[in-house]
């Protein structure tokens, strides 16, 4: 009994179609545009000269450019599954002579998947996945041309083609290119040619003292190996040492030597289950939920930024946060709607620059940016370029707050920066004339902050947002931004004899009622504080919301604990500010 | 709000420069000299970045390239000296590139006289135009080969690259002393050399690695001069001409970013004072005359050694930045006995609202250079900052035709006292550039900027050329050396026997 599948001709053609149907749906998972979100690759054309500057510089060029035209899930999933099988090809045309081998399709197979996991982390720097490719098709062709000469020549084809290898794909590619061309003279039997393998190795030695301004450590191990800060920073290990581990895969499977092969059905299962082993334990959806909010905030989408949070339920991440409590405010629910996200960072979900760090620069910039808070919003987008170097939103910040301040000489060398890309990126960020008619709350014109920034003796308070947000709102009393930022971050922070101080704030704003949550606030801090008078500026405390009070105070005096099953039993008052208090806010 | 780039792919006319250039190239190589056309004359000077129109150049200085900046579809331009040919540059976007030997020979042929610029720019409609000619001046005095400069992005609180590099102002090649990627990131700064000397040379490592680093000749020793008796280690520092003692300013430096626009930063310090390495005991020495409850900084030395230059300010005032000015002082001192005479102030700039820094005094010991600013000492960051001189003999001051409404800072001499440079933020009011001036008998003639191969380098360099300053000879250092001795423990200074002072900052550490 029992089905019987029979695999038409062609077996393993099939099989590969499946793995690449994988692949594909792999980086459609990912989805590469996030990628280039995070890492906003880009290149900048100088000259040629430029681009030959620095071993390795073309390809990571030609890197940054393909990568940089990535707009969407699916051609970024079209191209990254096109270069794997590229990859693949490589490998397929290096071992040709093995594939009689039966265990050259997992050699084909396993290479990949170092590099298509990597993609599960976004940090990941795809410079390298080109420079890798590069490297491995400059090998096979330099092996069709060892088997065309039948060997001679050997030692100048290696030779020009170790120099084409480190040109184009730096040093990365040239480690590849040696344990590739090594595995290779082993496995055919040439082990006494191994020793013109110190040519490659010589090589970037050589090359200092064409490129004085190259010391030999970076030479022979690149930025990335050397510097803490660099784009290169976040590249998983497993990746840096990919030709070690092409090294030891091929030794391992050169020893095998059973000659049985597996039945195309079972390699077919092989692989699949292989990659989607590979692909569960590479997947990080916290991270991937991370840059998608990131980049849904960076794109004003704010309906659709709630959703996805909404969708993946209990998020324990502070810059999600933050972008949520942005969207919030941009939707006019800040006040209203803050409690119905579990705030477990308190006033760290409102501003994340507790210090100063290039990872928050960009977020603090946007902040103070919807707030037109310009100097600051100006200051951390240049704590972000010092960080990450001119990246395109990074730059386009630039401009717009230079505008803003009337630096035209600063607008124009920004703008001559961005020009050099060979993808515009000029058309969609807004000209002076529009930057002046912005919507109120996004930009203001150019008059009013000025206005707002006419303090001489002031100065931005880089780690301490309270005081900036005190700032705005003493300066301009109508900012509906800042007060309700720092209402919020009053009620965030449990600081409830400050918060009251600030209810008049709110009706200068337009509030013709209280927040249902400064409501309850305002409850607590009378309870706390039984003699103090507090000044409700004309507005009321709803009976609904007593009654609230009071029947939340009756079911805590029961007893109740931090836990699951009491949350529960306080579910009615999910959404309201007591139930912060008692269960989310950080000690 | 979605962000939708229209993609304007440039491929083509990447290639077709590319292929222009291979062209153009081939025309130089077999020595094809473009002639001049027949043109309809401009009443007025054609818009040349960088300007060269009454500059004075020095006779070994780079071909100044430039870019011609009016509308056209061919451009060329003819330099003529009294003597020698005419040298023809032609190109089809007005990026002008001199040719390295055809400029020497200009220059040296035409020494203390003029050049004449001529511009032909062909118009689609009225053909080829002839704007008015250009003229610079040659100087047979030569500037000094080199400069060293640190080459760091915008000053924020963060700092990722930066490196101290030298270029040629004889052939615009530059390269690579120290370079912090291989120093783990640290901040380096304060680069220094005794008399322009590239063989004694100083740079100060910030943690970690920390230290000073002191190269005299191939030797190179690393310190650290942060002691228990200290508030910091040095900072600004200034090579007494004997090379045997070192002027550190220490300093407790913060940064405040202004809420207001167009105006960026202000650098202060709390405290600061004025100490004395003794390098050949490897020894801080203090004195009670610049380490008082006043704030000592920005130490330099007079040529023959024997008076220091240093600004004095009140001490720190938190609650208003602009009640932070500073003096202009000089103070004798003993090479023999390491002692100082009696403070003497040269200028009294607070009175007059103003402050005073970095003053720098010419070779022959005449004349001084110093900024003016409304407040403060780091002007780098006051747009207010001028560039004066003052005559040592007579104390007259005055400020110079060179200033621009932006930044003008850091003034600093040529070893033969013939050319000045300073950093101005003039294209831009962000990053600072090197210019440079010729000077006679306390007569500055019009600025240059800092020749460079690309024309267009400076439209889209974001990045500043720090503390310029001349030396005399190629620095040989490399940046693994330095990598290398940043890898070592600092060599700790030790204090002299103790020295009463009054001062609650500097030579007697502030105790908790």
């Amino acid at each position: 009994m029992g089905l019987r599948f029979k695999i038409p001709l062609g077996a393993q053609w099939v099989g590969w179609i499946v793995f690449i149907g994988a692949i594909f749906t792999w980086f459609l998972w990912v989805d590469v545009s996030l990628w280039v979100h995070h890492n906003q690759p880009v290149y900048y054309h100088r000259s040629f000269v430029d681009l030959f500057s620095f071993p390795g510089h073309p390809v990571r060029s030609l890197a940054a450019m393909v990568m940089q035209g990535i707009s969407g899930c699916w051609d970024g999933a079209v191209l990254m599954s096109l270069l794997m099988v590229a990859w693949g090809g490589a490998i397929f045309f290096i071992f040709r002579e093995l594939r009689v081998k039966p265990w050259f399709s997992y050699l084909v197979v396993v290479s990949v998947v170092p590099i298509v996991s990597a993609h599960g982390k976004y940090h990941y720097a795809a410079e390298l996945t080109f420079q890798y490719l590069f490297a491995a098709w400059f090998t096979a062709l330099c092996l069709f041309f060892v088997r065309r000469w039948h060997g001679r020549c050997f030692g100048l084809i290696i030779l020009v083609f170790s120099l084409l290898v480190y040109s184009f794909a730096g040093h990365p590619g040239l480690f590849l290119f040696v344990v590739l061309l090594s595995v290779w003279l082993v496995a055919s039997h040439h082990i006494q040619r191994l020793v013109w393998m110190v040519l490659p190795l010589l090589l970037p030695y050589m090359i200092t003292h064409l490129l004085p301004h190259l010391t030999i450590y970076e030479a022979y191990w690149g930025n990335y190996m050397v510097c803490v800060i660099d784009s290169f920073v976040d590249v998983p290990w497993s990746i840096k040492l990919y030709p070690l581990f092409l090294l030891v895969l091929v030794a391992v499977l050169l020893g095998f030597n059973t000659q049985e092969r597996l039945k195309p059905i079972v390699e077919l299962l092989v692989f699949v289950m292989l990659f989607v082993l590979v692909g569960w334990f590479s997947r990080s959806p916290k991270q991937k939920l991370s840059v998608r909010i990131d980049k849904l905030a960076y794109e004003k989408r704010w309906d659709e930024l709630l959703k996805v949070v909404d969708q993946f339920g209990d998020v324990r991440s502070r810059d999600v946060q933050f972008q949520v409590n942005r969207a919030l405010y941009h939707k006019g629910l800040l006040l209203e709607g803050l409690f119905y996200y579990p705030q477990y960072y308190g006033a760290g979900g409102l501003f994340l620059e507790n210090e100063t760090k290039g990872d928050i620069a960009m977020s603090a910039s946007d902040l103070y940016f919807d707030m037109s808070f310009v100097s600051a919003a100006r200051h951390w987008a240049n704590e972000a370029f010092t960080d990450y170097g001119p990246r395109p939103r990074i730059v386009r910040r630039l401009i717009e707050c230079y505008k803003l301040e009337g630096e035209p000489a600063l607008v124009k060398k920004y703008e001559s920066l961005l020009r050099l890309s060979p993808f515009s990126l000029l058309d969609d960020s807004p000209t002076y004339e529009q930057a002046q008619v912005g919507e109120r709350s996004v930009l203001s014109s150019r008059n009013e902050v000025l206005r707002f920034h006419q303090f001489e003796n002031q100065f931005v308070a880089t780690n301490h947002p309270l005081t900036n947000l005190y700032y705005v709102v003493n300066s301009e009393p109508d900012h509906r931004m800042g007060v309700e930022y720092l209402v919020a971050c009053h009620l965030l922070s449990g600081n409830l004899e400050e918060l009251v101080k600030q209810l008049g704030r709110l009706k200068a704003v337009g509030y013709s009622r209280l927040p249902e949550a400064v409501q309850e606030a305002v409850l607590v801090y009378r309870q706390m504080n039984p003699g103090g008078a507090v000044d409700l500026c004309g507005f009321v405390v709803e009976k609904k919301v007593v009654e609230r009070f009071k029947a939340f105070n009756a079911l805590a005096a029961g007893g109740f604990r931090k836990d699951v099953a009491s949350m529960k039993r306080f579910n009615g008052y999910k959404g309201g500010y007591l139930f912060y208090l008692t269960f989310y806010k950080p000690k | 709000m979605g962000q939708r780039f229209v993609v304007r792919v440039r491929c083509g006319a990447i290639l077709c420069r590319l292929f222009c250039g291979m062209i153009m190239g081939g025309m130089g190589l077999y020595g094809c000299t473009p002639s001049l056309p027949k043109a309809q004359q401009v009443t007025r000077m054609a818009l040349l970045e960088p300007v060269l129109h009454g500059i004075a150049l020095p006779v070994n200085i780079a071909p100044l390239n430039f870019v011609i900046q009016e509308k056209g579809v061919d451009y060329r331009v003819a330099f003529r000296g009294k003597q020698g040919d005419a040298v023809v540059v032609s190109d089809a976007d007005g990026i002008i590139r001199i040719p390295l030997k055809s400029w020497k020979n200009l220059l040296m042929k035409n020494r203390d006289d003029s050049v004449s610029v001529n511009v032909y720019v062909r118009d689609d409609s009225r053909g080829w135009l002839q704007f008015q000619t250009a003229r610079f001046f040659v100087s047979s005095d030569s500037i000094d080969p080199y400069v060293v400069y640190r080459n760091i992005g915008s000053n924020n609180i963060l700092w990722s690259a930066m490196s101290i590099e030298q270029q040629s102002l004889e052939d615009g090649s530059m390269t690579v002393i120290a370079d912090n990627k291989l120093t783990r990131r640290n901040c380096m700064n304060c680069h220094s050399f005794n008399q322009n000397n590239p063989e004694q040379m100083l740079l100060h490592l910030r943690t970690p690695p920390g230290g000073t680093m002191v190269k005299q000749g191939d030797q190179l020793s690393f310190f650290n001069t942060q002691t228990q008796s200290t508030i910091s280690a040095g900072t600004y520092p200034a090579w007494h001409p004997s090379g045997r003692f070192i002027a550190f300013s220490v300093n407790q430096i913060h940064q405040r970013f202004f809420l207001q626009t167009r105006k960026y930063e202000v650098v202060e310090d709390k405290m600061s004072d004025i100490v004395l390495l003794d390098i050949d005991t490897q020894s801080m020495l203090k004195s009670p005359v610049l380490s008082t409850d006043n704030r000592e900084n920005l130490p330099s030395w007079s040529p023959d050694g024997k008076f220091l230059y240093y600004v004095l300010g009140n001490p720190y005032c938190e609650s208003d930045y602009r009640e932070n000015r500073y003096n202009l002082m000089r103070v004798a001192f003993d090479e023999n006995t390491g002692l100082f005479g009696a403070p003497d102030t040269l200028l009294h700039a607070a009175a007059m609202g103003k402050s005073v820094s970095f003053p720098d005094v010419s070779p022959d010991g005449q004349w001084l250079l110093f900024c003016m600013a409304d407040y403060g000492y780091f002007t780098v960051y006051n747009t207010e900052s001028d560039i004066y001189l003052m005559n040592l003999r007579t104390r007259d001051y005055h400020r110079l035709d060179v200033n621009s409404v932006f930044v003008e800072s850091y003034p600093t001499w040529s070893s033969n006292g013939k050319w000045l440079m300073f950093v101005s933020k003039r294209r831009d009011n962000m990053f600072s550039r090197p210019w440079f001036a010729h000077f006679r008998e306390g007569v500055v003639s019009s600025p240059f900027v800092l020749p460079q191969k690309d024309p267009l380098f400076y439209e889209t360099c974001l990045r500043n050329f720090n503390r310029p300053e001349f030396v005399t000879g190629k620095v040989n250092l490399m940046p693994s050396q330095v990598a290398q001795l940043a890898s070592q423990k600092p060599l700790d200074c030790k204090v002299e026997a103790p020295i009463h002072v009054d001062g609650v900052s500097g030579a007697s550490r502030v105790m908790p």
